[in-house]
């Protein structure tokens, strides 16, 4: 096969049979599908090619894709390079305006289903929110979840997509956190873990093969 | 009857391009729930553009990856006077060259197992199977660049234009690669045409 371009001006056989790919794909502009299709009525080797051309196009449109498995994959790539964006300030402004709707919909009673569906981004979300629960920006949620009973969660876990329902039960359990709301349509859980544990039970929690995502969501204060 | 199918897909791929180029301004302020649904929108399209460049499935994951992180990473330098499509097919075949210039493997034969045997079936099926089982082969002997051609016109049905600008060539090189290719692909067809068209 060779690389030497074949000039196709000048020739309206060999620009219409040129053509013809993106003639059957409609991707021509309405000039060029005239010029096309006036040669074409009166070129039996075109039409003939007309055919193969739409054979092709045919054959060759075929294949099969798994988008869950691998967005999972690259989800969890962009959760771990996150803090160096975070550090390159593109995150801070668009967190400054997130988190706290996050953080005020977590009291109890509180909108929860909404902000959920606000964010799908939520590991992101979450492994930046250390970024803005600064001194400087006080976690209003605290203040809110003052209101008895305390319900909130205090992390958020999410479990890679084929762990079963008893390995989920299982794992909380031997770690002695417990579902407060959730999945999110990111998968995700809101888990409340015991007051003064919370630091080691994330640790715990982010060894197990089954968990994806271990992060907290407050400022730290009930660690 | 072909224009009229023609205005119908312009004003879709119009429709498509507006709302990618509303998807990346959004990526741009770091909105995670917009790339991902870029993603999902690309994922399944560079897949098998990937594949079809690089015929090495074990590349596909790692090349795609790297690209729609370039997307993220970048989106902020994505300046709008181009097809949003158009600058990540772009990034992607750059990125697919530069990962089959590491390599020196011979690519795999894609097409092994869907391949049957002759009397494996009825015989109007057979002509099919053998007709795919060329095309597939014949596709696989093409160059890197003609393949992109093939699948970018074929499947993901690029004007020629912005295949030129996706891989940084003159339109008359697209068109001649095409020329090429389909000269190629015919000339393995052509003892199975009869049964194909």
């Amino acid at each position: 096969m060779t690389g030497r371009i074949i000039p196709l001006h000048g020739n309206r056989h060999a620009e219409a049979h040129g053509l013809l790919p993106w003639y059957v794909t409609g991707r021509l502009g309405a000039a060029e599908r005239a010029r096309v299709e006036v040669h074409l009525n009166g070129c039996p080797e075109c039409q003939a090619d007309l055919k193969v051309e739409r054979a092709l196009r045919a054959t060759i449109a075929d294949l099969r894709m798994d988008v869950e498995q691998d967005w999972a994959k690259l989800r969890g790539r962009l959760e771990r390079e996150s803090p160096a964006r975070a550090r390159a300030g593109g995150w801070r402004a668009w967190l400054g305006a997130t988190v706290p709707r996050w953080t005020g919909a977590m009291r109890p009673g509180g909108a929860w289903g909404a902000t959920w569906a606000l964010v799908p981004s939520l590991g992101l979300l979450l492994l930046l929110a250390g970024v803005l629960t600064t001194p400087a920006r006080p976690a209003r949620y605290r203040l809110l979840a003052a209101a008895p009973p305390p319900v909130t969660g205090n992390m958020v876990v999410i479990f890679r997509p084929q762990t079963s329902e008893a390995d989920l039960r299982r794992i909380l359990g031997a770690h002695h956190a417990r579902i407060v709301d959730g999945p999110t349509s990111a998968d995700a859980w809101l888990v409340q873990a015991p007051a003064g544990q919370r630091a080691a039970i994330l640790a715990r929690l982010r060894g197990e093969r089954e968990i994806a995502l271990a992060e907290p969501v407050d400022s730290g204060g009930s660690r | 009857m072909v224009g009229v199918a023609s205005g119908r897909i312009a004003t879709v791929a119009r429709g498509d391009d507006d709302k990618e180029a509303r998807l990346i301004d959004k990526v741009a302020r770091g909105d995670l729930r917009a790339f991902e649904d870029l993603y999902r929108i690309y994922h399944p399209r560079l897949s098998r553009f990937l594949l079809s460049v690089t015929r090495r499935p074990q590349l596909v994951d790692e090349v795609l990856s790297d690209t729609l992180l370039v997307v993220w990473r970048r989106s902020d330098g994505f300046e709008g006077r181009g097809k949003v499509s158009t600058w990540i097919f772009a990034i992607a075949y750059h990125k697919a060259l530069n990962a089959l210039r590491r390599l020196d493997e011979p690519p795999e034969d894609l097409d092994a197992d869907r391949r049957e045997s002759p009397d494996a079936g009825p015989e109007q099926q057979v002509g099919q199977n053998q007709v795919r089982q060329v095309l597939l082969k014949a596709i696989g002997e093409l160059s890197a660049d003609h393949r992109a051609v093939v699948d970018l016109a074929y499947f993901h049905e690029i004007n020629y234009r912005d295949i030129a600008e996706i891989m940084d060539c003159p339109v008359d090189t697209v068109k001649t690669r095409m020329f090429h290719a389909r000269r190629h692909l015919k000339t393995k067809l052509a003892g199975q045409l009869a049964d194909w068209l």
